[in-house]
């Protein structure tokens, strides 16, 4: 289901960085499932223990964090042989998209479907380094258009206040 | 006959009003969002979950079946248009789907497609009909062992077996099994891994979490990642354009035939899924034929193979689900997810417990295969415009709709800040080249897996080699180690030759 064939053009053409044979990328991902690994060993060791009879809620976890760690570290030792590189971070698309989300979290309760729905398309609209505001607007129309008919037409399917009560 | 009275049943609960729209809705969306780019049925079945809440069960199911099905109907469109898979399961149909469109048979590419869709989807439906009972029996005779050593069988094979690093696969179910521990331990009351929050004594809600690895970061890999639709074929959509010639007709049959088992057969097998039966059955198909030359040049049945293959797996993926509980790939997962939110168990008792469910579900896709037929033949021409809406406009809808469905849910504007921080994962994950299919799996199968690890460890009074020593779950866990030595062994070794090329 998943295809790891997202590595764009430009990056192919780059040469894999690589940390005393270890390639930098794999040695990254590695690192972090060890790390997740250990929080999870660590963490478990709060909880009853048990006993093989009656396992309690430690065991699982521990063992869990343990093999977890382990794939971790294989992780690391297969980067020797992977030529992955990092692809180029689109930073601004991150960016816009986080703010766009973020600003309806925050508006949805305190303004409104309405309000919530044109800060989350204008600040997301950002992403493309083309700002086009007329298609934007036509968009949050639409938008909120689709969401007066759901609201007021399907009660009680989504409950959400269309404009703040003044 | 048991299973007459079964399928009258099943028919009595899906020609129902509520279940009719329900199954139109879900391969109408499902058709869209496989025709669009950029968006798989696994961000589609996220994104319209919580539209479910408020169904009964069987329509949920019903409804996100459809979806799940229908975008393998509506993928191959843009793949034989645009030479752009609209999911991952059509990538095989673009071999031979474009180039029929270069020669101006776009409209045959297209209604032959439907066809061998059609006739994959009926074979696997037969097939479930026919395996269900047999296999609720075997899962019958299971305990607690057998099932904790089917659940890793099932989660290791469909790591293993998808495309990328097999150790990486492992790692991500690891990680989605203890993702899956977060919240209120059920057997002792222990919270763990909430670090404090009382929003995770609960857990972490699947929707919230798929929606995040699914779609948010999918749009952030389509900014990194530029493909968009850029050439427009024109495409004759009158009857006589579309109707393979007899010649076709002669070509495709075999593939169909092969295409359906081949398809089924691996649809049932967990992680190898759609994408990859198609890839086989297209193979196998090239390697029979006397012209395979012709192959990768607008060859119908190659075609006819992929399509008939990917759409017979997607159908067989749903028997293991249904009958055993244990899910083949992420997307069955999510289904089996959407159950359990309904408060159904998914496994061998369903059909016991809930026969209306379970029959119900199979009449849909008869009633779902054929609306898809009649959709899509004459909807071609609506399709092939739906291919041209603008990625800016698209991209700000999903937002929307990702917003919607998070804080549907729960009515909770904190469920739209954690699908960013899961957006954000997921984008990492993508960066590192970890696959997020697998966690998802390991979340829903976590808390089930746990249990039987426990109590059968209770029922042996302690002793850990009960795994072993009990011949079906030493065989299914001795499969499972032969199944990640093999994965493991074959990756490495290609790997080395890689490198040293």
């Amino acid at each position: 289901m998943t295809d790891m064939t997202d590595v764009p053009q430009t990056a192919r053409a780059r040469r894999p960085h690589r940390i005393a044979g270890f390639n930098t990328l794999e040695l990254a991902a590695g690192l972090v499932i060890v790390a997740l690994g250990l929080l999870v060993v660590f963490e478990s060791l709060n909880y009853p223990w048990g006993s093989l009879r009656n396992v309690g809620p430690g065991i699982f976890p521990f063992l869990l964090g343990i093999v977890l760690a382990g794939l971790g570290i294989a992780v690391i030792f297969e980067g020797r042989l992977s030529d992955a590189v990092a692809p180029v971070v689109p930073w601004r698309a991150m960016l816009a998209i986080c703010a766009g989300l973020g600003a309806f979290a925050y508006l949805i309760d305190r303004a409104g479907a309405f309000v919530a729905i044109f800060a989350l398309i204008f600040l997301s609209g950002f992403a493309e380094r083309r700002y086009r505001p007329l298609p934007l607007l036509f968009t949050a129309l639409g938008l909120c258009a689709f969401v007066a008919a759901l609201v007021l037409g399907f009660r009680g399917v989504v409950n959400m206040t269309l404009l703040p009560a003044f | 006959m048991d299973l007459f009275d079964n399928m009258i049943l099943g028919f009595s609960v899906a020609v129902s009003w509520s279940s009719l729209l329900a199954c139109f809705i879900g391969v109408s969306l499902g058709t869209f969002i496989g025709v669009l780019p950029g968006v798989g049925a696994l961000a589609g079945i996220s994104l319209l979950m919580p539209l479910t809440f408020n169904q009964t069960p069987t329509d949920a199911i019903v409804m996100l079946a459809g979806i799940y099905y229908g975008s393998i109907y509506g993928g191959s469109t843009a793949a034989i248009l645009l030479n752009l898979p609209g999911s991952v399961t059509s990538a095989v149909t673009c071999f031979d789907g474009y180039p029929m469109a270069q020669q101006g048979r776009a409209g045959k590419a297209l209604a032959m497609t439907t066809l061998a869709s059609f006739i994959g989807g009926c074979f696997s439906i037969v097939l479930m009909m026919g395996f269900a009972a047999p296999l609720v029996a075997v899962a019958q005779s299971f305990g607690s062992p057998e099932y904790f050593a089917m659940t890793i069988l099932g989660l290791l094979a469909a790591s293993t077996l998808s495309q990328g690093s097999p150790v990486k696969g492992i790692a991500m179910v690891v990680v989605g099994l203890i993702v899956g521990l977060v919240g209120t331990d059920i057997q002792s009351g222990v919270a763990r891994f909430t670090f404090g929050s009382r929003e995770l004594l609960d857990g972490i809600s699947l929707v919230v979490l798929a929606m995040g690895l699914f779609g948010v970061s999918e749009i952030l890999v389509n900014f990194t990642d530029m493909h968009r639709a850029r050439s427009r074929q024109d495409v004759d959509t009158s009857w006589g354009a579309m109707m393979p010639s007899k010649q076709e007709w002669k070509d495709s049959t075999g593939a169909l035939g092969r295409g359906s088992v081949i398809g089924a057969v691996i649809g049932i097998l967990p992680g190898a899924g759609a994408a990859i039966a198609a890839f086989i059955a297209y193979s196998v198909e090239k390697k029979l034929s006397r012209t395979p030359e012709r192959f990768g040049n607008g060859a119908i049945e190659g075609l006819a193979a992929a399509e008939t293959a990917n759409n017979s797996a997607a159908q067989a993926a749903f028997i293991p689900t249904m009958s055993l509980g244990i899910p083949g790939s992420a997307t069955m997962a999510l289904l089996l997810g959407a159950l359990l939110i309904h408060g159904v168990q998914p496994g061998p008792l369903v059909i016991q417990t809930n026969p209306d469910l379970f029959w119900g579900l199979i009449a849909s896709f008869w009633i779902g295969n054929l609306m898809l037929l009649v959709l899509n033949l004459p909807m071609i021409g609506i399709w092939v415009r739906m291919l041209m809406i603008p990625y800016h406009i698209l991209y700000p809808c999903i937002l929307f709709f990702i917003c919607l469905g998070a804080f549907s849910a729960r009515n909770n504007p904190v469920d739209i800040l954690l699908v960013i921080l899961f957006g954000l994962m997921g984008y990492g994950m993508k960066l590192l080249q970890l696959p997020a299919a697998p966690l998802l799996l390991g979340l829903v199968l976590g808390p089930m897996a746990e249990e039987h690890f426990r109590r059968s460890l209770l029922l042996s009074r302690g002793d850990p080699t009960v795994f072993i020593t009990q011949p079906i779950s030493g065989g299914l866990l001795a499969v499972a180690a032969l199944v990640v030595a093999s994965t493991v062994w074959t990756s490495v070794k290609r790997k080395r030759l890689q490198h040293a090329a």
